[in-house]
């Protein structure tokens, strides 16, 4: 229920209360003797008591004071004494440690020596080894590149063999090749001619075409690029190829691909 | 590294072969190119499938028949024969577009009668574009047993426009002089009213006397003619609904040959009540008669041109008849038919007034023949012996003329390139001076 702090309270209340009640009591007494010195003061004849106090109280304080003084030279020895051997056992020690110390340093020395001319060692043979590596290596380059240099000049002339071999080739096939889309453009021409219907009166018109072929011919997409102008026209020209297909493609896949979109102007002249 | 070093230069070679052919084609961007300068000049492949009925339509106009015969009139069609259709599909889903390509066949036409839930029917049609594999055109027309015929036409024009890009003249109608030999001294004339392709005749004038001439006015509402009822000859205009007939122009001489002007306020008429033929403005609203040619020769025949600023005529004056015209600004008339044989007659303006339609005498008869009025081409479309009475159909794609046929004179049509004549499925007897309406208002 109470706190801490109030029974501490209470209880250091309660010892004040105590040790004021002592002090009380205490006092008493200092009073009751204050009676007590007044009955010293007897009747004496006066002589000069107050120079023999005086002369007491003067020797009492030399006295003192010599004691005092002895003491005094005793501890200053004393202290001395105790200083002197403290300073020599410091004086000890210490030299001791700078023994042990000195001792250490050395040691320690002597393994860093040791220990720089180990890695002075391995330096030396790492440079070795690295130089003796790169010559080789250099020397492998070098070698490899005057391979490479003699054999892009023999290529140089095997290519040059080759492109006028190539050239010869390519000049045949072209021209196998043109003739061979020569007689597929006349054929397909030929073929839209025929499916081609011009309406009476829509003479005089013209309109372009592009036409993208799948192999085999069939026609996938009819793209009016330039119109006639004319709807009936336009759709005429787009039923002649519709009409036609499958036009006439080359079944060699490198052949058809320059045939997979065509442009067709429709201009008939009449 | 061989291999792969041939191949790059492959590479480079059929690039530069690339870049070659194109320089051939003389092209820029990369690319075959191939001229097509020719093709077939023909009508355009299409196939009218019977359209399904729901219901009895027997009786009925058969609308595919119609717009399948306008279309192959027209000369921009071949419509497949109805006997050769390899299959009648009735919808878009029925069509089996693989056999159709095969046939080259590049428009199909169906379509569906339908009775209408107010009564009535439905002409229900669509146009599909075989090779595209969709549908062009499609429309719902409502219309009534008596308008079958008309919808059939219109059916055909809107296809007729969607196909070609130009306006079509299927429900436009044709005027026309019929002469029945009642006995051996008496006639009957009727002035009739048909459809352009001479189906569902109207008679609006019967009389024992000659008629002669009819003439449309602009709006298609009236007829210009001329009558003999009266024992000299006189100018009607009578409204082709109502019947309503007027007598605008009568008089000694000769009243006849009349031209409706296009703002159909005027009508140029050849008079001789100044002694010879001469050609005159009749204005309608004031009965005004203006004199436009002054010359001793034959002036008649006058026809409008379609922008009203010129008439075209025929005059013997040079000799024969030869076809004239005059600007109405001062000028002197000026003669047009140069160097085109010595008998042309009878000129009707093109609807675009670029052309004229002649009547040219030749060494073998009389043909029709056009004249191309700035580039001064003159061609002779017809080569039977006794043809007559050309006029155009409004959008200029036909001519309907009179020539001599096996039970007297019948009507027959000729596409202005020559390509296709037809006869007129028509009457019997005698059938003259036809003159084709203008579009339906």
């Amino acid at each position: 229920m109470y706190s801490k702090r109030t029974i501490t309270l209470s209880v250091l209340l309660h010892v004040a209360l105590v040790v004021l009640l002592v002090v009380s009591v205490d006092f008493a007494p200092h009073e009751v003797r204050a009676g007590g010195s007044r009955k010293k003061i007897v009747q004496a004849v006066v002589v000069d008591n107050h120079a023999v106090i005086e002369e007491v109280k003067r020797l009492k304080a030399a006295e003192e004071k010599a004691r005092l003084e002895r003491e005094q030279k005793t501890n200053e020895a004393e202290r001395k004494a105790a200083q002197a051997e403290k300073k020599r056992k410091a004086e000890e020690k210490r030299l001791k440690e700078l023994k042990a110390e000195r001792a250490r340093l050395k040691k320690k020395d002597e393994l860093a020596r040791k220990r720089a001319a180990e890695a002075d060692k391995k330096r030396e043979a790492d440079f070795k080894r690295l130089a003796k590596e790169k010559d080789q290596r250099e020397d492998a380059d070098r070698k490899k590149r005057e391979a490479e240099v003699a054999a892009a000049q023999r290529k140089r002339i095997e290519r040059a063999l080759e492109d006028d071999l190539a050239i010869e080739e390519a000049a045949h096939q072209a021209a196998a090749e043109k003739s061979e889309i020569d007689r597929y453009v006349a054929a397909i021409q030929n073929r839209v001619r025929q499916s081609f219907t011009i309406l009476p009166g829509l003479d005089g018109l013209s309109c372009t075409l592009r036409i993208t072929l799948i192999p085999g011919g069939e026609v996938s997409q009819v793209q009016v690029m330039k119109s006639s102008g004319n709807a009936t026209f336009d759709r005429q020209a787009e039923n002649a190829v519709r009409k036609s297909a499958p036009l006439p493609v080359p079944a060699d896949p490198r052949l058809f691909k320059k045939m997979r979109s065509i442009s067709f102007v429709f201009d008939p002249q009449i | 590294m061989c291999l792969i070093h041939r191949f790059s230069w492959r590479i480079t070679y059929c690039v530069l072969l690339a870049v070659a052919l194109v320089a051939d084609c003389g092209a820029a961007d990369g690319e075959l190119i191939i001229h097509i300068d020719r093709g077939i000049e023909s009508a355009l492949p299409i196939a009218v499938i019977p359209f399904a009925t729901i219901g009895d339509m027997s009786g009925s106009t058969d609308v595919s028949a119609v717009i399948s015969s306008d279309l192959a009139r027209s000369g921009q069609f071949a419509p497949m024969p109805k006997t050769d259709l390899p299959s009648r599909p009735a919808s878009f889903s029925a069509i089996n577009f693989k056999d159709w390509r095969l046939l080259g066949m590049e428009n199909l036409v169906i379509g569906k009668i339908l009775r209408s839930p107010e009564g009535g029917f439905v002409v229900e049609f669509r146009v599909i574009d075989i090779y595209r594999g969709k549908q062009l055109l499609g429309y719902r027309i409502p219309t009534s047993a008596d308008n079958m015929r008309l919808t059939a036409h219109h059916v055909s024009d809107l296809i007729y426009e969607k196909l070609t890009n130009s306006k079509g003249a299927f429900a436009t109608r044709i005027a026309y002089v019929t002469v029945e030999r009642a006995s051996k001294d008496q006639s009957i004339f009727r002035l009739q009213v048909a459809d352009a392709d001479g189906f569902d005749p109207h008679t609006i004038l019967e009389s024992s006397q000659p008629l002669l001439s009819p003439a449309w006015s602009p709006d298609g509402s009236q007829l210009a003619y001329v009558s003999f009822e009266d024992k000299n000859s006189a100018i009607y205009l009578q409204d082709i609904r109502t019947g309503r007939r007027k007598k605008i122009i009568s008089g000694d001489g000769i009243n006849s040959a009349p031209s409706f002007a296009p703002d159909g306020e005027r009508l140029a008429v050849t008079l001789s009540r100044d002694g010879d033929p001469e050609i005159y403005l009749y204005h309608l609203k004031t009965t005004k008669l203006t004199r436009l040619t002054r010359h001793p020769a034959i002036d008649t025949e006058a026809n409008w041109a379609p922008d009203g600023r010129s008439i075209v005529f025929t005059s013997d004056r040079g000799g024969g008849p030869q076809i004239y015209r005059l600007f109405f600004d001062g000028r002197a008339p000026q003669r047009v038919t140069f160097n085109m044989g010595s008998y042309n007659a009878r000129a009707r303006h093109s609807p675009d007034g670029k052309k004229l339609a002649v009547v040219h005498g030749g060494e073998r008869g009389f043909h029709i023949a056009i004249l191309e009025l700035e580039k001064g081409i003159f061609e002779i479309l017809t080569s039977a012996r006794l043809d007559e009475s050309p006029s155009f159909a409004p959008n200029g794609r036909i001519i309907i003329y009179a020539t001599m046929g096996p039970h007297g004179t019948e009507l027959a049509a000729i596409s202005i390139d020559g390509r296709l004549k037809q006869r007129l499925a028509l009457q019997t007897g005698e059938v003259r001076e036809p003159a084709w309406g203008p579009f339906r208002k």
